[in-house]
């Protein structure tokens, strides 16, 4: 039986979570005879220090995070490390210390830090697809949230 | 849709030119690489205006525009084929000088594709350069500035 779901480039999903990407998009099929593609997966501490890093160096100061105190602190770990004349390596290094460190306190600077988090496309459906993908979601994901900043679902699994 | 073509054509050739004069100059690069976020030639356009957007070297991969209704336009993405440039030249410029008239992106209106002219209303834009255009700003490297259409 073909898949009826697609992992743009990069994405990459736990066996667990998998298993449950199929049984939505299965769901969603059999509403619409269309196909899912989840365009965002799980991050990992790494990763989130590297785009936190490229934010910062471009002088972004961090207001977009809904976790403000964590994203602060971050900055001011990136501001310390850069006065103290640090590596760009020394300084990803320095942040994804305090991810994990804010991970442990149950604190996500990111909702793709948690396990379960997912993106899945939004844009190339119709308003009654949209209800179709809640529908289908219902009762596998935990949260299912219509993002428009910008377009997509995000999905808690 | 042919004259914007054109312009952004000139434009990038230009750039590559410029680029291609300094690329042993480790100095200017260094002095590219120091260009921090998205600034654009003005903080208001009008129809009749050229907007100017200036970028680091190392930028995000995608570019939108989102409209005062909250409607993405998408100007550059490699697996969108849209037309503004080479994924290579997008990689590879800083500068963006575009003809506010002539904008035009990728949007969907109820799930279908279609191409349409960005500036049409007055109000609040926003230049969204991310290297994921469908995930949260804070799960993507992205810069963004927003800018008044009159």
């Amino acid at each position: 039986m073909p898949e009826h779901y697609s992992l743009e480039k990069d994405v990459t999903l736990p066996i667990d979570i998998k298993a449950k990407v199929k049984k939505i998009a299965d769901k969603y099929h059999s509403f619409t005879k269309k196909d899912i593609v989840v365009t965002s997966g799980i991050r990992t501490s790494q990763s989130q220090a590297d785009a936190m890093y490229g934010k910062l160096s471009g002088g972004d100061k961090l207001t977009v995070y809904g976790q403000q105190t964590a994203a602060q602190k971050i900055r001011k770990i990136y501001d310390a490390a850069v006065k103290a004349k640090k590596t760009k390596d020394q300084i990803i290094a320095d942040i994804k210390s305090e991810i994990d460190d804010q991970i442990k306190k149950q604190i996500y600077i990111s909702k793709h830090l948690r396990k379960g988090a997912i993106d899945v496309r939004s844009r190339d459906m119709s308003n009654t697809e949209k209800d179709k993908l809640k529908l289908a979601a219902k009762g596998i994901a935990i949260k299912v949230i219509l993002e428009t900043t910008p377009p997509h679902f995000h999905l808690q699994l | 849709m042919k004259n914007t073509l054109i312009n952004i054509s000139i434009h990038i050739l230009l750039v590559f030119m410029l680029a291609s004069c300094t690329q042993e100059d480790k100095s200017n690069y260094s002095n590219n690489e120091k260009i921090t976020g998205l600034s654009l030639s003005s903080n208001q356009v009008t129809t009749s205006d050229t907007l100017v957007l200036t970028f680091p070297q190392k930028h995000p991969a995608r570019l939108a525009i989102k409209d005062p209704k909250d409607r993405y336009f998408i100007l550059h993405d490699e697996a969108l084929n849209t037309p503004l440039m080479s994924h290579k030249q997008y990689m590879q410029t800083t500068t963006l000088s575009i003809k506010v008239s002539k904008i035009t992106g990728v949007t969907w209106i109820n799930g279908k594709r279609t191409n349409k002219q960005v500036f049409s209303v007055p109000g609040e834009y926003m230049i969204y350069m991310a290297d994921n255009l469908e995930t949260e700003p804070e799960n993507t490297f992205y810069l963004m500035k927003s800018i008044i259409y009159k």
